[in-house]
Parts: C-alpha cells; structure tokens; sequence
C-alpha cells in the first residue's frame, strides 16, 4: 500500500457513512487533516493471548481407494476398498517472540489416525497411526523462502491383532515460499529433504531396510471462492533412496497431484469433497504402482 | 520537483552553521507517485548535512531519510518539521517519524509539542507529534525504556503497543495495535527503496503477534487527549470491506493475513 492508498482508505473509513465512537473519537475533520497518522500505518486495535496457544482437532474422512495395498499390478475388484478415517491433532506452538533466537515458531504436535476398511474382506489390515513431530522455523530468510527443520516419529499397528509392525524417525530440513496473495489466489511452494530411521518389527534382519533418504518439492495454491468456501490443489514430485539391507540401490520416484473443495460451516467446522492421484515409479518394478483417492472428509478444530 | 526545503526558525536553539559536525545527513527523498498506483520516486542525496539547530520541513508530497553519526535512520514523513537541536535531541514540532537505533547506540531525547522524553533504546520505533500536543510512540521492534521527563518516570517498551506522552505529564493507558496492518500500511516504512536494517525482525514480531490474536476490534488509533481518553475511528460495517484487505507493497507482508481471522466487530 503506498501512501495514497493509505490516504485514501482512511478518507473512505471517514467519509461514506463512518461512525466515530460517541464519547472516545475524533472529528472527521480532524483526522481527514492528521496526515502524519497515515504517515506511520494503520493502528488497528487488537487483543492478544500471552505466550503458548494450542490447538486440538478431529477429522473424520470416508473414501474410495483404487489400489489401497499399493501394488504394482492392477487392483482387482476385491482389493478396491472404501475406508473411513477417524484422525484425532492436536499441537502446543510456544510462539516465541523474542526475534533473537536463532529456532523461531516453535510448534509441538501429536496426532492419532484410525484407518478402517470398509470391505469384510480387507478388515483385518485395520491399522492405527501414531505420530509426533516438533518442528521450528530458523530465524533466517534465505531471499524469499523461510527455512525450517523438525523431526517426526510414526509407528503403526495392526489393529485388529494390536500388534506393532512398523516405527521410525524421520528429521528433516525444509524450505518454504509463500508467494503474495492475487487475485483471491494464492500459491505456496516447498522443498524438503528427510532421512527415515526405520525399524520394521518381528524381524531379526533387515529390519532397517526402508531407511531412506526422500527429497520433496511440492506447488500448492489456494483460491478463495468466497470467504466461506474455497479450493485447494496441490502437486508434488518425491525422490526416494534407500540404502539399507535388501533394498540398497532401490529409487522410488513419486509423482502425485490433488484438489479439494471445501466449505467452512463455521469457525470451527469445515467440509471437503477431494480427489488425489499418485504414481510411482521405481528402479525395482515392483515397487511400482498407481492410485486414486476420492472422497469427503469433515474436520473440527479449535484453538486455546 | 522536490517538495522540501530547509530553512531556519529563529526559536530553534542556537545554529552553529557549518562549523559543528552535522548529526544527521540527509540522504534520500522520496516523493509520492505522480499518478494513482504508480511507484515512488526515491532520490539519492549526497549526505547533505543537517546542522544543530536547523529545521527541515518537509512537504505534503515528500518525506525524507537521514542517517546519523551513530549509524541511526530517521524517516520523517508528510508535513512534518524536524530538527536536531543537538547531537542526541531531536525536535519534531508536528509530523510523523520512524528512528531506527543500532544496537549499542547511544540515547535519544525526543521533543515535542509540550513533552520531552529519553529513548533509551535499540530497535526501531515510530513516532508522532499529535495534533493537539504531545507524542505518540510505536516500539517495532527492540528493547529499552522511555524516561518521560515531566514525571521522572520510566516505562518498558513493548513492540506493537502504543504509547502516549502528553503535555503535563499526562500518560493515557497504552494499546495494543495489529502490527502487520501497520508495517504493512506503513510509508515510512515501504516507500524507501532501502529496507530497513531489521525487517526480518519486524516481520517475525508481526508474525508471531498475528498468531497470538484473540480479537481484531473495528476500532483504529487516532490520538490521545488527555490520561483517561484514547481517541478511535470506528468505521461501519459498509466499510469492513475496505478496512479487510487493502492491497500491500511488500509481498512479504500479505502473507501474514492469512494467519488470521478476520477483523470483528
């Protein structure tokens, strides 16, 4: 906004129908004349929380699967499942304001996801997801793009014989631009580099075999309808290496793209109508395979 | 055309001339587009000093930066009257300011319309001569305190609240104000052609006080009259679509209304 604009959004807020508080305000004259208060920005009055937020949340998501088992060959009939989704968040971010620090933004989080399927005869890969993450941005914007490290942890479980089968860590270095905002429409770009430290459990050797390195650059946009509803796209594009016991010199590469519509009912809820594609390509064929995820999901979350 | 000019007030303190070291040198005026949504015109001036004592009044069109011995920047906007009485005082008789203090830096005795204060500070800081007496101070970014001189008192300061200092050692309550609409909406802090030496900073602060929003009232500072009153513009609902989402500058800055929900009532 250059100083003409602020002139005249401050003419506007005087002149067409502007009320001044009855008891506490300015003559309209008087502040039509302040050009020093147009001069050091619009002082608009706020409330703040202190220190910590969180938020907790639930979503709850009912969708069709193509290749639900992420196989090289096409699905059968049978293996094409419907699958609802129950996953619970929630996050504590330490909002540190102290500009001095070098890790900034610091953001705690938690989240448990139910995956059941649909299909009797798929019901016994029912698995559950735990996962954690800490993640922070550093306090330095190369050029445009802010950079942030973290760390995840995911382990899942069989469900219906409660056994664990899978966990690892997986640090990470990330870059991130969000460009400016036109047109309703806004786009942000990633790039992001993991390690996973993998541990695949009931197995004495070659356990480790899925550590890999993956590198993501991801394009997303949002475009607002309106401010209640609004859609979301995305593509991205994953290379992985793995290292480690029978799968050392496996590259997987990902390719993926997805969009969803969604509707804000109110503060707390939001609807969405989604479809995503994903494809991978391997040096190894059979890790090979192509999907299709549609479906609606509905979340809540509330901040403290 | 340059919309500026210097000239002296024979009120000022004494003028030493050319002989005393300038504290501050002028060395960018910026003039406003010539047409609408057109970009600034910025000219490079060759440290042309300021003498103690000397006054520069700058247009409705204009506004000027100068750098100090210290390594300080003062912005000075719109028909505003600056002048550095001396090394460490600087006068505004009306008009807006933006001081930036290295870390390290020395003091600063800021006068006004019937208020004296020390800034005892590094950060930046914008500032106010109010219409009707006094000074308004927005801390940005940094640390410090403000002795105000007609109370002998000592206040904190705390970036995105705004402080007021009236005649007579009145001290109306501070207030919180939204800091990426003010940076954002801010001249002197967008129209020079140099950013300024702690915007990462300031874009941080802004960041991370847009998180921690509960509530963005319709409500926007205007002045403060006396101890107990605070001055706002409300604007009405027809207005809220004007007062949302201005168009910003700086491609940085409109990101961080997305953080947010949008202004209440």
């Amino acid at each position: 906004m250059n100083t003409k604009q602020s002139q005249t959004l401050l003419a506007v807020l005087l002149a067409g129908g502007t009320t001044l508080s009855a008891q506490n305000a300015a003559t309209p004259a008087a502040a039509a004349t302040n050009d020093a208060a147009s001069e050091i920005g619009l002082q608009q009055v706020v409330e703040t929380h202190d220190g910590l937020s969180a938020s907790a949340g639930y979503q709850f998501q009912f969708l069709y699967r193509d290749n639900p088992f992420y196989v090289d060959a096409p699905p059968t009939n049978a293996a094409k499942s419907r699958i609802m989704v129950h996953t619970f968040m929630g996050a504590v971010s330490l909002n540190d304001a102290d500009s001095n620090n070098f890790f900034t933004d610091n953001t705690l989080g938690v989240l448990y996801q139910q995956v059941r399927y649909q299909e009797d005869l798929l019901k016994g890969f029912d698995y559950d997801t735990t996962s954690a993450f800490y993640k922070a941005n550093i306090n330095k914007q190369l050029g445009e793009w802010q950079p942030s490290i973290g760390i995840g942890y995911t382990k899942i479980k069989i469900d219906p014989v409660s056994i664990d089968v899978f966990d690892g860590f997986f640090p990470y270095l990330a870059l991130t631009k969000i460009y400016p905002k036109e047109n309703n429409s806004q786009f942000i770009a990633a790039l992001k580099t993991s390690y996973g430290l993998t541990d695949i459990k009931g197995t004495s050797t070659d356990e480790n075999r899925l550590d890999s390195w993956t590198t993501t650059a991801t394009v997303g946009q949002h475009y607002s309808i309106n401010s209640q509803i609004g859609l979301k796209s995305n593509c991205h594009a994953d290379y992985s290496y793995f290292g480690e016991g029978s799968n050392s010199g496996r590259g997987d590469f990902l390719i993926g793209a997805g969009t969803s519509l969604y509707y804000m009912i109110n503060k707390y809820l939001v609807a969405d109508v989604f479809a995503d594609y994903s494809k991978r390509f391997s040096n190894e064929d059979i890790y090979e395979y192509d999907n299709w995820d549609a479906g609606v999901k509905i979340g809540a979350m509330i901040q403290f | 055309m340059a919309l500026f000019f210097v000239v002296v007030f024979p009120s000022f303190a004494q003028d030493n001339g050319d002989t005393q070291v300038a504290p501050w040198k002028l060395v960018t005026l910026v003039e406003d587009p010539v047409e609408k949504d057109g970009e600034y015109v910025r000219h490079k001036k060759d440290n042309i000093p300021l003498a103690p004592g000397k006054v520069a009044t700058i247009g409705g069109g204009s506004r000027l930066e100068f750098a100090g011995l210290g390594g300080e920047i003062l912005r000075v906007g719109h028909n505003s009257e600056f002048s550095p009485i001396s090394d460490g005082t600087l006068e505004f008789r009306k008009g807006s300011f933006l001081l930036h203090i290295p870390k390290g830096g020395k003091p600063h005795k800021l006068v006004s319309p019937g208020v004296h204060v020390d800034l005892e500070a590094e950060g930046t800081f914008l500032g106010e001569a109010m219409p009707l007496g006094g000074l308004k101070l927005i801390p940005l970014v940094g640390k410090g305190i403000v002795k105000f001189e007609e109370t002998a008192t000592s206040h904190g300061l705390t970036p995105g609240q705004v402080e007021f200092f009236l005649p007579e050692g009145k001290r109306p309550p501070s207030v919180e104000v939204y800091l990426p609409l003010l940076v954002a909406s801010c001249p002197l802090i967008n129209a020079f052609e140099e950013e300024l030496p702690e915007m990462d900073k300031l874009i941080h602060r802004a960041r991370i006080q847009a998180k921690l929003v509960k509530r963005r009232t319709g409500a926007f500072v205007y002045d403060a009259v006396d101890e107990k009153n605070v001055r706002f513009l409300v604007p009405t609902a027809k207005d809220k679509e004007v007062e949302a989402e201005p168009r910003f500058r700086i491609p940085k800055l409109r990101n961080l209304f997305k953080k947010t929900s949008e202004p209440e009532d």
